[in-house]
């Protein structure tokens, strides 16, 4: 199992700056994902760890060992496309042995070995179809077996799940999941999709316009963001500028009663809000509208009387409301913007 | 109806040789006559009998066709990537100067040109015409093979590259096989307007390097219609072959190259 680390790694298009001296260490045998919007430099990044693209400063390491001057072939970093990107003159087999070929393993041996890995992605009867002839999954299938046959010091995938619908994406997510445990692989995938990189990924390094802006588990990113964009990222949609002494925030919403110290902006996540209780620390509430979003409704919420406004989702919320509890532990104070 | 117009399409391509044809093994055949009054082989006996100089005609026009489309397709390969692969600034530009051989007419630039081939002591010469022949052959060979590296997708080489490949082992593994038909198209087109140049291979050849559309000129206007008949018949082969050739490789958008490749390699192992 192999260690990643990337120390000051920036890539620029011109006087664009791509990626912005982005440092990050990828554990042996971990799986992180890169998570940002299209156009925050995560695609580049990968481009640039696995060899494709050379980076304008900065290192790549692996386990230690400073591999930015090697060429791709060198690596043992496979990438594997959003697309499958299958070599369409060769046949679902000479497609996933194309690797052990190009390292010299004997024609019978790696034959034996990429029939074996299309039985671990259960594609045994496509051995001798084309590319042209498999469906979105199933390209997509071949293009990882084509990548772990290899046994690779790292596996790279660029979306690996975008481009399914959404029965087989639930399917894939668990195959991609299952085979990285049994290989161990360090894996690092690119995603925009923030349910697919929480689902699939040990940490998340959130990127926005070219630069980290926070790494760790998936629980981190979603509960303690580092700021609103990060937040808004994940679905945050409720924050209230103001400033709490210790026992309570004055904002929009009135005095709200909470830990948070010092100027800021407070924060929580819808589905945390609760509309139940009439516990202590409740505020009078009159509802403005709602609307069905399938598990949950998302209701918009008039607290307080200077208009301060409360959204939150609820699988099953009550014909009227009088009033909201927003939970002590799951209130957030973010710095202010 | 799609019968009715292949038929058609037939007839306009085939009907004018009809009388060709029956010229070459005409003998007497005069005004008001339907067809000529005796068949007879002696034009085609004497066309490919050495001593009428088709056969040395027929084997140096092939040759000259055939290493002046290798060298369009080799000089054009760089060419056809940049157009069919990459945007940049002034590619438009760069089309048009390309294509530019195809609108000027030939004889405005040899004239000009044969003096400088003077100098260089390649007037007159095989070679020569050859180099000349890569004025109207490039445009041809570059836009065809250029059309299939637009179909290449450039992540296709770095997902070989990222696979293991050498630069080497993806030009000959993944880039030769995806542009092929790409290849073929251009060569087979390059070939075919080097076997169709006159007045290039006139002025530049100085009447030493006789080409077969040399000698058919020189028949026809002799008034040897049998002779002339027999040598455009041969002159028209390669087009032909070259028509069926590429039909068969060409369709089915460019994967019928690859595909037959396959099922050879396929064959051979069984």
């Amino acid at each position: 199992m192999t260690g990643l680390r990337l120390e000051g790694l920036t890539a620029r298009y011109g006087d664009h700056a791509a990626v912005a001296g982005l440092d990050l260490a990828v554990a042996p045998g971990e799986r992180l994902a890169l998570l940002g919007p299209s156009g925050c430099g995560k695609t580049t990044t990968l481009r640039m760890i696995a060899g494709l693209l050379a980076p304008a400063a900065g290192r790549v390491l692996m386990d230690g060992a400073d591999v930015t001057r090697h060429p791709p072939e060198r690596r043992q970093a496979v990438l594997v496309f959003q697309s499958g990107m299958l070599f369409p003159s060769m046949s679902v087999e000479q497609n996933v042995a194309f690797g052990l070929r190009m390292r010299g393993v004997p024609r019978a041996a790696r034959r034996d070995r990429a029939r074996a890995m299309l039985a671990r992605v259960r594609l045994d009867g496509l051995a001798d179809r084309r590319p042209a002839d498999l469906s979105g999954g199933q390209a997509q299938r071949v293009a990882l077996a084509r990548a772990l046959v290899l046994e690779p010091r790292l596996l790279l995938l660029d979306e690996p799940l975008s481009s399914l619908d959404a029965g087989l994406r639930d399917e894939m997510r668990e195959l991609v999941l299952a085979l990285q445990r049994e290989s161990g692989v360090t894996t690092i995938m690119v995603t925009h999709d923030q349910a697919e990189a929480v689902a699939m990924a040990d940490r998340i390094a959130l990127m926005l316009d070219g630069r980290l802006r926070q790494v760790g588990p998936p629980e981190a990113l979603w509960h303690r963001p580092a700021d609103a964009q990060v937040a808004r990222f994940f679905g945050g949609v409720n924050f209230w500028p103001g400033r709490g002494d210790g026992t309570r925030f004055d904002c929009a919403l009135g005095p709200v009663p909470c830990a948070a110290e010092g100027p800021g902006l407070l924060t929580i996540r819808p589905e945390a809000v609760r509309l139940d209780a009439a516990g202590p620390g409740a505020l009078p509430a009159r509802e403005t509208g709602r609307r069905f979003l399938g598990a949950v409704t998302r209701l918009r919420l008039v607290v307080g009387a200077d208009g301060g406004e409360v959204i939150a989702d609820s699988p099953a919320p009550p014909e009227t409301i009088t009033q909201v509890t927003l939970p002590r532990a799951a209130l957030h104070l973010l710095p202010p913007p | 109806m799609r019968g009715a117009a292949a038929l058609a399409l037939g007839l306009l391509l085939v009907a004018p040789l009809v009388p060709l044809a029956v010229w070459s093994v005409a003998r007497g055949w005069f005004f008001p006559d339907l067809l000529p009054a005796r068949l007879t082989w002696e034009a085609w006996s004497a066309a490919l009998s050495p001593r009428s100089g088709v056969p040395q005609a027929l084997a140096l026009s092939a040759g000259i066709a055939a290493a002046s489309a290798l060298l369009a397709v080799l000089v054009g390969l760089p060419a056809a990537r940049a157009l069919g692969m990459r945007r940049f600034r002034g590619s438009g530009a760069v089309r048009l100067a390309l294509l530019a051989p195809v609108i000027v007419p030939g004889i405005a630039i040899v004239l000009g040109l044969h003096g400088l081939f003077l100098r260089l002591g390649l007037a007159n010469t095989v070679p020569g015409v050859i180099l000349v022949h890569l004025i109207p052959t490039l445009p041809y060979a570059v836009l065809a093979m250029a059309g299939t590296f637009a179909g290449l997708d450039p992540d296709l080489e770095a997902q070989a590259r990222s696979l293991g490949a050498r630069p080497a082992a993806v030009l000959r593994h993944v880039t030769l096989p995806a542009i092929l038909p790409g290849i073929v198209a251009g060569g087979l087109f390059a070939f075919l307007v080097s076997w169709a140049q006159y007045a290039l291979t006139l002025v530049i050849g100085g009447g030493k390097v006789v080409t077969l559309p040399l000698l058919l000129f020189s028949y026809a206007t002799s008034g040897r219609n049998d002779l002339t008949g027999a040598i455009g018949i041969l002159y028209l082969a390669p087009g032909a072959l070259a028509l069926v050739v590429s039909a068969r490789l060409l369709t089915g958008r460019g994967a019928g190259l690859a595909t037959m490749h396959a099922t050879m390699r396929a064959k051979v192992r069984a």
